[in-house]
């Protein structure tokens, strides 16, 4: 009897057992549900955000969801510190198609590598709420695409020279006003810093980055449009003119004088650790340099001033690279017009404002037209000149295989700086031979950047045996 | 005496099936983590594959494989690598064997001191590679700052920047790192060493220096060929090292770090995967080598 009773109680408690089971799962999958509706998936923003920028980046990110109502989150995912693994990360997710980020960050050079992948935003552009001639117009020949605008800008960045206010001032020196002058000056400084024991072998006249990277082709462009030569001339490579000759071979007259041969390991950030402890008397570098260098903590806070490129050789100008960050939404977002009113609130002119004093630079003119502006924030200035005469990078041009390009770009410097300290007797010969080279090779991925363009324009053809190899590996979707 | 035989054959068989059961997972796991990406790479490496196309591509022979053969800084990139490969191993065996023979001596804190000379193996290469790159830094660097007070230099060299030095500054990171497994592979080896050939060493009070020599490295021949073999199949794979401390030119680069520039940051996955299958081949080449010498070494014993 007992043992009966147990088995109907047992029965019984596995009985409540599935019921309590059932019930559970009921709460949970309302509690699923509402959480669902009320929390619907994060807009998802990839960006560089770093130190500083990141805490701005954040706070606006709060901003944002409050005007939402708290409806709706926005997360955060970081990008790696190099720019190319950026582009190469963008590229991997892009191609599943399954892109779960809605927001990311642009650089000036991708946009016509990742035009494709990029949702229209004219529709969430309402009429007088944005204005694409408020913005500098290097700038804005950049977020059209077929006629329609995929990218908004959101800070701009251009190549500038920084200098030392108080040495020059110490050696009674003025600001160079070209680079012959800036070698003289530094020169002169150098050989007079080294005479203290402590500065003998740390100090250096010019800082600038040269490690084989995407930064060293901005500079080198930058270098040779201050000479008054230029990459393309016609739709041709003319990398090896007497202008971009001329700009090389003062390269390596500054590499054997006031740069220091480490700087061909060296990136913009170990540059600015050279600058940034008081051993060099000018800079090549990018703005953001500018706050960090003005912290109360630096060394050198309110003794930097900074100015264009300068021009050099008879034809000269001053220059700068253009680099810029636009902020775009991905053709796979679901919620593109979220995602496009939070690009819209990130890149508005509240919030360049704001960027603007940690010399993250803004793309509209009006901010630099301010006089108060200019009087508080003397990098707004010089950049104003800057990017007046900013030299683009040929990404346009070379669309897809740019980055091939750039690095084609970067290496030849790199070796001609390189060699030219290392071997006795490297010469002009020698910067002619690896600029045809470089000419070359430049005008053998242009052809072929052509030719896949047009492949690409003519549609895709697929080939059965393709077709046959692909289905039967299994690499069709 | 036929019906034993038959039990025996059945168990057998049922032993057989019970391996197999128990290696399938094994096996699955294998095909499905190194298998299966590495039949991928060698299938893109026939293909024009981008990164962002990789279901479009087509079928374009060994194209790749003939450009590949073409570029001169791909063979500059295998001349990198067996430069490194081929210093280092031989400088990482000399010193672990030092270590080892001194760790396999009866000292106090041995067992410390087995565990400290392990640290920097045990750390995240791209985490050594960081410091080092700092520490080689040419103008605040510390190697300089020291080199510089010792008056050993006179004026900073950048060790990770000219192009001779760079080379040498990698295979010196690279002996500091992994000297320590080779210690320890041949530590394992010595101490599997029959002790009885030692005690009549020393009974009949024979030199260290002969005894090594005569007994030590006799015996120890197979480990050390098995060692060495390992770690140069493993130093031809080199890339993190030279990715943080070379200065990203081509002219520093070694074949992993050729394979990547183009698989990611050019998005060719085609000839990427062209470049790491015949990374792939080197790395078969140096295995079958292996083989003879593993035969000899069954002989030996």
């Amino acid at each position: 009897m007992i043992y009966r009773r147990n088995v109907s109680k047992n029965d019984f408690q596995v009985g409540s057992g599935m019921k309590r089971y059932a019930k559970l799962c009921g709460v949970f999958l309302a509690a699923f549900c509402t959480m669902a509706t009320v929390n619907s998936s994060p807009i998802k923003i990839a960006c560089k955000a770093k130190g500083r920028e990141a805490e701005l980046i954040e706070k606006a990110a709060r901003e944002w969801e409050k005007k939402q109502g708290g409806r709706h989150k926005v997360e955060i995912i970081t990008l790696p510190r190099a720019s190319n693994e950026c582009l190469a990360l963008y590229l991997q997710w892009l191609s599943t198609e399954t892109f779960d980020v809605d927001v990311f960050q642009v650089d000036v050079a991708w946009i016509d590598m990742l035009a494709d992948y990029l949702y229209p935003l004219d529709e969430f552009l309402a009429a007088g709420e944005w204005n694409a001639d408020d913005h500098f117009d290097v700038i804005r020949g950049r977020i059209y695409h077929d006629g329609k605008i995929i990218v908004l800008p959101w800070y701009t960045d251009c190549g500038m020279m920084y200098y030392r206010k108080d040495l020059l001032e110490k050696y009674n020196r003025p600001v160079p006003k070209s680079w012959e002058e800036l070698l003289e000056t530094a020169m002169y400084i150098q050989t007079e810093e080294r005479k203290d024991p402590i500065k003998k072998n740390r100090f250096y006249g010019l800082g600038f980055p040269a490690k084989a990277f995407e930064e060293l082709t901005c500079s080198f462009l930058e270098l040779i449009d201050s000479f008054g030569g230029s990459m393309m001339k016609d739709g041709m490579i003319v990398i090896n003119s007497p202008e971009c000759i001329e700009a090389t071979k003062f390269l390596v007259k500054c590499f054997g004088s006031i740069i220091n041969r480490g700087s061909v390991n060296h990136s913009g950030e170990e540059v600015r650790g050279l600058f940034q402890s008081g051993n060099a008397v000018f800079m090549r570098n990018w703005p953001y340099a500018w706050s960090l260098m003005n912290e109360p903590t630096a060394e050198v806070a309110g003794k930097v001033g900074v100015m264009p490129i300068p021009p050099g050789g008879t034809k000269g100008k001053p220059s700068g690279a253009l680099g810029g960050w636009f902020l775009a939404v991905s053709k796979y977002s679901k919620h593109p017009r979220l995602a496009a009113d939070l690009v819209k609130y990130f890149t508005d002119e509240a919030q360049q404002r704001i960027r603007s004093e940690f010399s993250y630079l803004p793309t509209r003119k009006r901010f630099y037209e301010e006089a108060n502006v200019l009087e508080n924030n003397p990098l707004l200035g010089t950049v104003y000149d800057s990017l007046m005469n900013a030299v683009a990078r040929p990404s346009s041009v070379f669309r897809r295989d740019y980055i091939r390009a750039s690095t084609e770009i970067f290496n030849t410097v790199n070796t001609i700086i390189t060699e030219s300290v290392e071997t006795e007797g490297f010469s002009e010969k020698d910067i002619k031979k690896y600029l045809d080279r470089l000419e070359r090779k430049l005008s053998k991925i242009l052809e072929k950047a052509s030719v896949s363009s047009a492949k690409s324009d003519a549609g895709e053809k697929s080939d059965g045996l393709r077709q046959k190899v692909s289905e039967f590996c299994g690499f069709t979707k | 005496m036929t019906s034993e035989f038959v039990q025996l054959k059945h168990q057998m068989r049922k032993s057989n099936l019970y391996h197999w059961l128990f290696l399938t997972p094994c096996l699955v796991t294998l095909i499905l983590c190194a298998g299966w990406p590495l039949l991928r790479t060698v299938y893109f490496s026939f293909t024009d594959a981008t990164l962002d196309n990789l279901r479009g591509s087509s079928f374009i022979g060994v194209e790749n494989f003939i450009s590949l053969a073409r570029d001169h800084d791909w063979w500059r990139a295998v001349l990198n690598t067996f430069v490194i490969a081929f210093v280092s191993v031989p400088m990482e065996t000399v010193l672990g064997m030092v270590i080892a023979l001194i760790l396999h001596r009866n000292f106090r804190g041995r067992g410390w001191m087995r565990a400290v000379v392990l640290i920097p193996w045990t750390i995240p290469t791209i985490v050594s590679a960081r410091i080092w790159a700092w520490m080689l830094n040419d103008v605040y660097g510390i190697v300089n700052e020291l080199l510089l007070r010792m008056s050993i230099i006179v004026a900073p060299v950048p060790w990770i920047a000219s192009s001779s030095l760079s080379i040498a500054s990698m295979i010196m990171v690279d002996v500091w790192k992994t000297t320590p497994y080779m210690a320890l592979l041949l530590l394992a080896g010595l101490q599997g060493l029959p002790q009885d050939c030692f005690e009549a060493a020393e009974v009949d009070s024979i030199p260290f220096s002969k005894s090594f020599v005569k007994i030590i490295l006799p015996l120890m021949k197979p480990t050390i060929i098995v060692a060495m073999i390992f770690r140069t199949l493993d130093a031809v794979r080199i890339f993190d090292l030279v990715y943080i401390l070379s200065s990203g030119n081509s002219a520093n680069a070694t074949m992993s770090v050729y394979a990547r520039k183009h698989l990611v940051d050019y998005t060719d996955v085609g000839f990427g995967s062209a470049a790491a299958t015949a990374l792939l081949f080197f790395i078969a080449f140096l295995s079958v080598l292996y083989v003879p010498f593993n035969r000899r070494k069954m002989q030996d014993l």
